[in-house]
C-alpha cells in the first residue's frame, strides 16, 4: 500500500507541477512528511491523505488505486488529453465508473452505435451523409428536426454526462466498452448549447467512424507521465484533421438533416431563422449551405462579422454565437444519469451519502426530495 | 445500566460508529446522552466529519459528541478499496466507516441499505434506528409513545426512508417490550 501511495503522489503532484515543498503547505503536512509517503517509508493515515488529495485536486480513492487500475474494457478517444493531466484523467475514470455501477445496478441495457472505418471525407461523402440519416431515424426523428439531441441519444442508452471541465480547448471526447456501450463526456465550461450539441453529435462520429482507433489511455505508468499510451492519432496531424473532417460532415448531417433542410429553404430566407429551427449554431447553417453550393463559407463569414461589427461594435469571436441563443435550461444536464441514481437509491442500490454526492445535494436534501417525490408517487395516491 | 455489546457474529464491541444516515437521526433526536451511556465510546470516520455532502450543523454536531476516526494500517485501507470493487455504490466515507467497524470491532449504526448490505457479507456488526429506539424504551430512557413519535418525525418530517411495513411491525413489537 505504502508503494501505491507513493506513486500516485508523484504522478498527481506534478501533474500540477507543485514541488513536495508547495504540496506540503497546501495539504498542512511537512515536506519531510511528503518525501517520506513519496519514497513509501512511512503510511499516511486517511485524514492526512484526504487532505493531501485535496490540494491534488483528487479524491482519496485516487491516491489508493493500483498504477494501471482503469474501467474494465473502457477505450478512449482524444487519449492526447489524458496524458499530461491526471486529475482530468482520474475524474474521468470516476464519472465512468459511477456511471456503469449505476447501470448494472439497476440493470438496464447500454448502447454502442454500430462501427463502420472511415478515414477521409473525399469521396465517402454520401455515405457518411447515409449514415447520418440512419442514425437521426434510429433516434425516432425521421428526417425532422431533433429538439433535444442530449435528451435523444440519451433515450437510446448512450451514456451522455455534461460537466462543467475547466481545461482550455476541451470540448469532449468519447469512450466505448464491448460490454458497457458508449459513453460520451462533452464540456459545458462557458461553452455554448449549440457547441455542446455540435460536441455530442461529432463524438458519435468518432465512436461511429474511429472505434478501432481508440485506446486505453486512462492507465499510466508509474507516475511517470513520459511513458504514457503514445496516442495513435496525433492532435494537429494531417491524419487528425482528416478525421475531424468526416465527422464535422457527419454531426452536420446529424444536427441539420438534408431532406429538413431542403423543407426548411422553402420557408425561411434569413439565416437567424434557419438557425433558430435548427437549433444549431451560425456556423453549422453556413457549413451546411456551404456543401450545398448555396454560399461559400468564408465569404459568408466575412460579411456576418462585418454586419455583427456595425450592429455592436464589437468583434465576432470564436466563441460568440448570434441572438437568440440556446439557453441552458431548455436542456436539462445528465437527465439519464439523474433517473437511473434515483432508481438506484429507490433500489437500495446506492447508498444516500454516494447519491448526494452524485446529484451534487446534501444528504439532508436528498431525503426531503424523497419525502417530497413520496407524495406524488402513484402508489401513494391511489392507496 | 449499559447495553450488552454483542453481535449475531459473537464479537464483544469496543464500542459503535454512526454512518451518515445514523449521524443525521441522531443530529435531529438530540439523544447523545442516552447514546453516550449506552454505548460508549462513540466514533464517527473522519471522512464522514469531512463530507461536504452534510450540513454544517450535523457535521458540528458530530465533532461535539463523537470521536474521529481515520485508516490507519494497511489492513483498512486494503478493505476500504476491497469495499470499492464489491460496493461501488457506496461513498469514500460510507467505505471508511465500514473498514473502521471491520477492523476496530465497532459497532455500525446505520440504515442504509447499502452499507446494511456489506455489514452482512463481511460479518460486520450493524445496528438499525428502531433497533436503537426500541432500546430507549427497554432502558426506560423514553416511553413507547414517544419512540413512536420520534420515528414519525424522522420519516415523516425528515425524510428517512423506511418501509411502510418494518414501521408498522416495529410499532406492534414495542407493545411487547411492555
Amino acid at each position: 500500500m505504502k508503494e501505491i501511495i507513493a506513486g500516485n503522489l508523484i504522478h498527481y503532484r506534478k501533474g500540477l507541477n507543485l514541488s513536495q515543498e508547495e504540496l506540503g503547505e497546501m495539504a498542512g503536512v511537512t515536506r519531510q512528511s511528503i518525501n517520506n509517503y513519496e519514497n513509501a517509508k512511512t503510511l499516511p493515515d486517511s485524514k492526512t491523505l484526504s487532505a493531501l488529495a485535496r490540494a491534488l485536486s483528487i479524491k482519496l480513492d485516487d491516491l489508493l488505486r493500483r498504477e494501471s487500475t482503469t474501467v474494465p474494457n473502457f477505450r478512449f478517444r482524444a487519449n492526447t488529453y489524458f496524458d499530461k493531466k491526471p486529475q482530468f484523467a482520474a475524474q474521468v475514470l470516476r464519472l465512468l465508473e459511477d456511471y456503469t455501477a449505476l447501470e448494472q445496478a439497476v440493470g438496464i441495457p447500454t448502447y454502442a452505435p454500430e462501427s463502420t472505418p472511415c478515414y477521409q471525407l473525399e469521396g465517402n461523402e454520401k455515405r457518411i451523409e447515409e449514415i447520418a440519416n440512419q442514425f437521426h431515424y434510429r433516434l425516432g426523428w425521421g428526417s425532422g428536426t431533433i429538439p433535444d439531441l442530449f435528451e435523444a441519444v440519451e433515450e437510446i442508452g448512450l451514456k451522455v454526462l455534461r460537466y462543467s471541465i475547466p481545461v482550455p480547448g476541451f470540448f469532449g471526447l468519447s469512450a466505448c466498452s464491448l460490454d458497457q456501450g458508449a459513453f460520451v463526456l462533452v464540456n459545458t465550461h462557458n461553452i455554448s448549447i449549440e457547441r455542446q450539441l455540435f460536441t455530442t453529435a461529432s463524438e458519435i462520429g468518432h465512436l461511429i467512424f474511429h472505434r478501432g482507433e481508440y485506446q486505453n489511455a486512462i492507465c499510466y505508468n508509474g507516475g511517470n507521465s513520459d511513458n504514457a499510451v503514445a496516442p495513435l492519432i496525433k492532435e494537429g496531424t494531417k491524419e487528425e484533421k482528416a478525421r475531424e473532417a468526416v465527422v464535422s460532415h457527419f454531426a452536420s448531417h446529424l444536427l441539420v438533416s438534408q431532406k429538413a433542410l431542403d423543407r426548411a429553404l422553402d420557408v425561411f430566407t434569413d439565416l437567424i431563422q434557419l438557425k433558430t429551427h435548427f437549433r444549431v449554431s451560425y456556423t453549422m447553417m453556413l457549413m451546411r449551405l456551404d456543401q450545398m453550393g448555396k454560399l461559400k463559407y468564408s465569404d459568408a463569414k466575412e460579411k456576418i462579422s462585418g454586419e455583427y461589427k456595425r450592429r455592436t461594435g464589437e468583434s465576432l469571436s470564436k466563441e460568440v454565437e448570434l441572438e437568440p441563443v440556446l439557453a441552458d435550461v431548455d436542456f436539462p444536464v445528465n437527465q439519464r444519469f439523474t433517473r437511473i441514481i434515483w432508481q438506484a437509491l429507490s433500489s437500495g442500490d446506492v447508498s444516500e451519502l454516494k447519491a448526494a454526492e452524485l446529484l451534487n445535494l446534501t444528504v439532508e436534501d436528498l431525503r426531503l426530495a424523497r419525502k417530497e417525490a413520496r407524495g406524488y408517487a402513484i402508489d401513494a395516491i391511489f392507496c | 445500566m449499559p447495553l450488552m455489546l454483542s453481535s449475531a457474529s459473537g464479537c464483544l464491541h469496543i464500542g459503535l460508529i454512526l454512518d451518515a444516515t445514523a449521524l443525521i437521526d441522531f443530529c435531529w433526536l438530540g439523544e447523545w446522552e442516552w447514546l453516550q451511556q449506552q454505548y460508549s465510546p462513540l466514533f464517527i470516520a473522519q471522512e464522514v466529519l469531512d463530507s461536504d455532502r452534510l450540513e454544517l450543523a450535523t457535521r458540528a454536531a458530530a465533532s461535539r459528541y463523537l470521536e474521529p476516526l481515520a485508516l490507519d494500517t494497511e489492513e483498512m485501507f486494503l478493505s476500504f478499496m476491497e469495499f470499492q470493487l464489491k460496493a461501488p455504490l457506496l461513498s469514500e466515507a460510507d467505505r471508511s466507516t465500514l473498514a473502521l467497524a471491520r477492523h476496530r470491532f465497532l459497532l455500525c449504526v446505520s440504515d442504509d441499505r447499502r452499507m446494511i448490505a456489506v455489514c452482512e457479507e463481511y460479518d460486520i456488526s450493524y445496528i438499525r434506528m428502531l433497533r436503537l429506539l426500541s432500546q430507549m424504551v427497554q432502558t426506560e430512557h423514553r416511553t413507547v409513545e414517544e419512540v413512536i413519535v420520534m420515528a414519525d418525525i424522522l420519516v415523516k418530517d425528515r425524510g428517512k426512508w423506511i418501509a411502510n411495513t418494518i414501521l408498522e411491525s416495529w410499532k406492534r413489537s414495542l407493545t411487547m417490550i411492555n
